[in-house]
Parts: structure tokens; C-alpha cells; sequence
């Protein structure tokens, strides 16, 4: 791998070497177009909120007024382009246990689209940001997630079997979302403008998500209590996702225009007030109202007289914020035992070894209704279902 | 960028289009259980009966056709190239076949091609596109098909909420509900 790309056809190269490193076939992602694609229509001619506010959105770095603001626009699309090859190697080897056609097609382009969205943050990086972006774009693929090494917690966790893989396209792709929409308005019109194709094809992996769930809960194998253990543990990993409570850094982008609020069109539109200083807080909780939502809409597939499901309160199982490492429980309140007692409460709650094991005898059974892929879906080449 | 399909569309009115498809959806069919359940039972390679279920859900008479009139059909529904429609154009020469019918044989055998009704249309057309309704003809479906690829493409990713449906068929009842609001 050449060390460091000086165009983005250099880095291209580098790509390929990337996923031959985490084996990786180009030839899974059949017809699936890797390119660059913005919306530069729906990014915004002038800066929508912050301290710019109604001045030229930057269309090159050199008008963007301070380094420190650069730096920051570094950062985030660093972060955001870490997370999507993170995903990639932590979900590549699902596809040879896939439970259908039907989902190792949709393994296969959820991770087609996040290498595109790792592409796009590299695209923006090499183009924009000089030798600073050029060594980070790098970066970006010589961290791993199965060594541990990508930026964020939730990207370096093991993701073994398609329960999680179904619940982290449901809750933690849905963070993704919620990123995304809120770089949407950024100052930054390239990254901006960025954001509209990736949304729509995040669209997908939380459907994929979500109608996994549903296929899981129709077939009926899968004990309820132990998707919720495992519905818990992903939430929290995503709420975690939303960053530290009274974040500056959040409160500085806001400044900058970089990073606006969930919904910022519509917020400026209604005069919604901003509160600088709990940004990270305000954009968890409208996730957070949007999948007990989801979660809702799953329990419609419970069978008769079935426990809902439910989401835990945003301050279980946290590790991140000012709620990490704190004890409390599903519904929010303080646990009142002790340490013992905190473990029991835990074994009930989160998912135990035992829960791994009883889900290998599980995967044996049919787990998950049935879905056949289409032909158009075959025939895009994507997962390589004629050949699996 | 506007995609070439969608040459003439008003823009203002479309992106009208795009903010209210949310709100537009929840009541335009789109929690149809019979269809959905349609949809998922054309399974494995394409055969005779999973045309039967398809006009058993237009609620049109299960048509018995010779033999090699049931392979054309097979072999044409098979070799067309979404978002190509003139391979089936030919079927178009059978008794009781109409647009509609090749619309509904092809959406639920790929899941891509758009179900075909007139109030999409008017919905198209109130957009400012030049989208005739007229189900004996196979241009005018292409370029209905194109159309309606082409609003996809160009909505905003806000605009199509999560349904586990094609995005064809919500932009299908959208504009079919949008024409009638």
C-alpha cells in the first residue's frame, strides 16, 4: 500500500488493498456503482445557522475563515468515513452464514453502500484538505475494528451472528442517520451536499434492520427475552453514539455552522430555540423517541398476549456521557442494590454467555421467516447469489 | 441535478411534493397487508403460477393460455432489463393484456417496475411532466417508469419514510394520492 495517496487514484489503490486486507471480494458487491454522488441542489447556497449564518456556504477550504474550523471539519469526516469501513470489517464474515439469499444480498450491499460512504468521506478528504486530509483519508484504512483500533467504541465490537447484525442495522445504522441528517446543512457545501445520497441509501439498512426483526419475531424460535437483552445492548451502544452530555465541541460546531441540530431546516423554520449547550443530549433524544416508535411498531408482530418489547432509558448501560459507568436500570431509575446484585440484574438484562451459546442451537432451527431475494436482486450480482 | 427524465417538472411544486409525501403516505394504502403479502410469495424462478397470483390480486380472471403463449410471456417478464419495457411490448397483442397487467406481472416479479394506474399520472402530469395515461400503449409506460425512477432519484432522502415496500410503489400511491389532494 503506497504510504501516503497524493490524488484520490492513489487512494483508490490503496482501497483495493484495503479490502483485500480484510478479505473483502470486490466481486460481492456485483453491479453496485462505488462513485462519488452529491446533492448540491438541496445543500444550501448560504450558511443556516451559527455565527456565519447567512453568509456563502465554503465550496474550498481556503474560505473557510479559521484553521480551527478546518481542523473540526476534519475531524468529523474522519470519523464519520472511520465508521463506515469499521462496519465493514466488523460485518464481512456474516455472508457466509447468511440466514437466506435474501439477506446475504442485503449484507452484501449494506456494505457495498457504507465502503461508498467511506469513499465519499475520502473523496472529501483528499480533494479538500491537502496533505493534513490526505494522511487521514489513509488513516482511515489502516485502523481496524477487529483490532480494535477505529475511532468510536461501538466499531471495535465484535459482531458474531445475525441477531446482532440485525440489531445493529436497526439501532446503531439509525444513529448513522441521525448523523448524517445533521451534516446535511453543514457550512461546508461539499460535505453537505454530500449527505442526501447517503441518506437515502442509509434508508436501507434500516429497513433491512428493521424487517429483520420482524421475520425474527414472526418465526417465533428466538425466546423474546433474550431479543430484548440483545435489544439492550445495542441501544446503549447507540446512545452512546451521540457523544458526551454538555459537549463544547458539539457547541462549537453549532457556532460554525458545521454540525446543525436533527431537523435544523425545520427548527429554523418553527423558531425552535437552540440550546448550544446540550446539543448531543437533544439529537439522542429524538432518536430515542424515534425507535421506541420502531420498537412499537415491531410489537404488532407479538404473538398473543406476549411482553412488549421495549427500548431501555437512555441512561442504561452507558458508557459514554454523564450517565457511563453509572447503575441504572431498564426503565431509568437507580439500581438500589449492590455489586452482586448489579451483576444478577445484568445476566437478566444484557446478553450472557448462555445467550450466545442457546443461540447457536437456535441458528440451527429456522430463526427468521423466510424471504427469497428477487430477480432483480440475484441479478445485480450483489452477494454473489448465483454462486453462493 | 434534475435527472433528463424528469425534463420540464415544476421544481418548486415537486419539492411541495417531496416535504408532504410523509404526511400523504400513512393514508394512500400503503399498510395494504394482501399486497404486501403478494409481494413476498413470488418465490424461486418464474413460472405460470406466480402470474395466476398476480392477477388473482388485480382481481382479473386467471387467463389459460396455450402453452407457448405461456412461455412468450415467461421469457419476455424474464429477459427485460429494468428500466427497458419495449421486450415486453409483444404481449401487449394478447387478449386481456393491457398495461396494467404487464405493470403488475413486472412490479411483482422484480419489485422495481412501477404498478401502473391513471391517478399516478395526473399526479405526474401535475408536476408539469408530460406523462399520458393510456394503457395500450407501451411508450407511454416507459415513460412512466422513467418518471417515476427519475423522482426517486432526485427525492431528498427525508421524503420516503421507512416502509418495507418498494420505493417505486410509495412514490406510486404518493403521486396517486397527491393528484386526488
Amino acid at each position: 500500500m503506497k504510504e501516503l495517496p497524493e490524488t484520490f487514484d492513489e487512494w483508490v489503490e490503496n482501497f483495493g488493498e484495503w479490502q483485500k486486507i480484510v478479505g473483502f471480494d470486490p466481486a460481492w458487491a456485483g453491479d453496485f456503482d462505488l462513485s462519488i454522488k452529491f446533492d448540491w441542489e438541496r445543500s444550501g447556497e448560504v450558511i443556516e445557522f451559527g455565527d456565519y449564518t447567512g453568509r456563502a456556504k465554503w465550496e474550498r477550504s481556503l474560505q473557510i475563515p479559521h484553521q480551527n474550523i478546518r481542523d473540526s471539519l476534519v475531524s468529523m469526516i474522519t470519523v464519520q468515513g472511520d465508521t463506515e469501513f469499521a462496519s465493514v470489517e466488523q460485518q464481512k464474515h456474516l455472508l457466509e452464514t447468511a440466514p437466506t439469499d435474501y439477506d446475504r444480498y442485503s449484507a452484501a450491499r449494506i456494505m457495498a453502500e457504507e465502503q461508498r460512504h467511506g469513499w465519499q468521506m475520502c473523496y472529501l478528504l483528499m480533494t479538500y484538505f491537502g496533505k493534513q486530509g490526505a494522511r487521514e483519508a489513509q488513516k482511515l484504512l489502516e485502523r481496524n475494528a477487529q483490532e480494535g483500533s477505529r475511532l468510536l467504541g461501538a466499531f471495535n465490537r465484535p459482531m458474531p451472528h445475525w441477531l446482532d447484525f440485525f440489531c445493529y442495522t436497526m439501532f446503531v445504522d439509525r444513529d448513522g442517520k441521525f448523523q448524517l441528517g445533521m451534516l446535511s446543512t453543514s457550512s461546508f457545501k461539499p460535505l453537505a451536499a454530500s449527505m442526501g445520497p447517503m441518506l437515502k441509501e442509509e434508508s436501507f439498512h434500516l429497513g433491512t434492520g428493521a424487517s429483520g426483526l420482524r421475520r425474527v419475531i414472526s418465526a417465533g424460535i428466538i425466546p423474546l427475552d433474550m431479543l430484548q437483552r440483545y435489544f439492550n445492548k445495542w441501544v446503549a451502544t447507540a446512545h452512546d453514539l451521540f457523544g458526551t452530555d454538555n459537549s463544547t465541541s458539539a457547541e462549537w460546531a453549532y457556532v460554525w455552522g458545521i454540525k446543525g441540530r436533527w431537523d435544523e431546516r425545520e427548527k429554523l423554520a418553527n423558531n425552535t430555540e437552540v440550546d448550544r449547550e446540550h446539543l448531543n443530549e437533544e439529537s439522542r433524544g429524538h432518536y430515542h423517541d424515534e425507535i421506541v416508535a420502531e420498537v412499537e411498531k415491531l410489537c404488532g408482530n407479538l404473538p398473543e398476549g406476549a411482553t412488549p418489547l421495549y427500548v431501555p432509558d437512555e441512561k442504561f448501560g452507558r458508557s459514554i456521557g454523564d450517565f457511563a459507568g453509572l447503575k441504572y436500570t431498564v426503565t431509568g431509575e437507580k439500581f438500589a442494590g449492590n455489586d452482586d446484585e448489579w451483576q444478577e440484574y445484568l445476566a437478566v438484562n444484557m446478553p450472557t454467555a448462555k445467550d450466545e451459546e442457546d443461540l447457536k442451537e437456535l441458528f440451527t432451527q429456522e430463526w427468521i421467516e423466510f424471504r427469497e431475494p428477487t430477480r432483480m436482486m440475484i441479478e445485480s450480482g450483489i452477494g454473489q447469489l448465483n454462486k453462493a | 441535478m434534475i435527472p433528463v427524465s424528469l425534463f420540464g417538472i415544476d421544481a418548486e411544486k415537486c419539492e411541495r411534493f417531496f416535504t408532504e409525501l410523509p404526511s400523504i403516505l400513512p393514508n394512500a394504502g400503503v399498510n395494504d397487508r394482501l399486497y404486501e403479502s403478494r409481494l413476498y410469495k413470488i418465490e424461486g424462478d418464474l413460472c405460470l403460477d406466480h402470474l395466476h397470483i398476480i392477477d388473482q390480486w388485480m382481481e382479473v380472471p386467471p387467463a389459460i393460455w396455450p402453452e407457448d403463449v405461456a412461455q412468450e410471456i415467461l421469457v419476455a417478464i424474464d429477459v427485460v432489463k429494468y428500466p427497458n419495457v419495449a421486450l415486453v411490448e409483444g404481449l401487449l397483442e394478447l387478449d386481456g393484456v393491457d398495461i396494467h397487467r404487464i405493470a403488475s406481472w413486472l412490479h411483482f416479479t422484480t419489485n422495481v417496475y412501477p404498478l401502473y394506474n391513471e391517478a399516478t399520472c395526473i399526479g405526474l402530469q401535475s408536476l408539469g411532466l408530460n406523462c399520458p395515461y393510456d394503457p395500450n400503449d407501451i411508450a407511454s409506460y416507459g415513460v412512466y417508469v422513467a418518471m417515476i425512477e427519475g423522482i426517486k432519484e432526485y427525492a431528498p432522502a427525508g421524503a420516503l419514510p421507512e416502509y418495507s415496500l418498494p420505493r417505486q410503489r410509495l412514490l406510486e400511491l404518493g403521486l396517486a394520492a397527491w393528484s386526488q389532494g
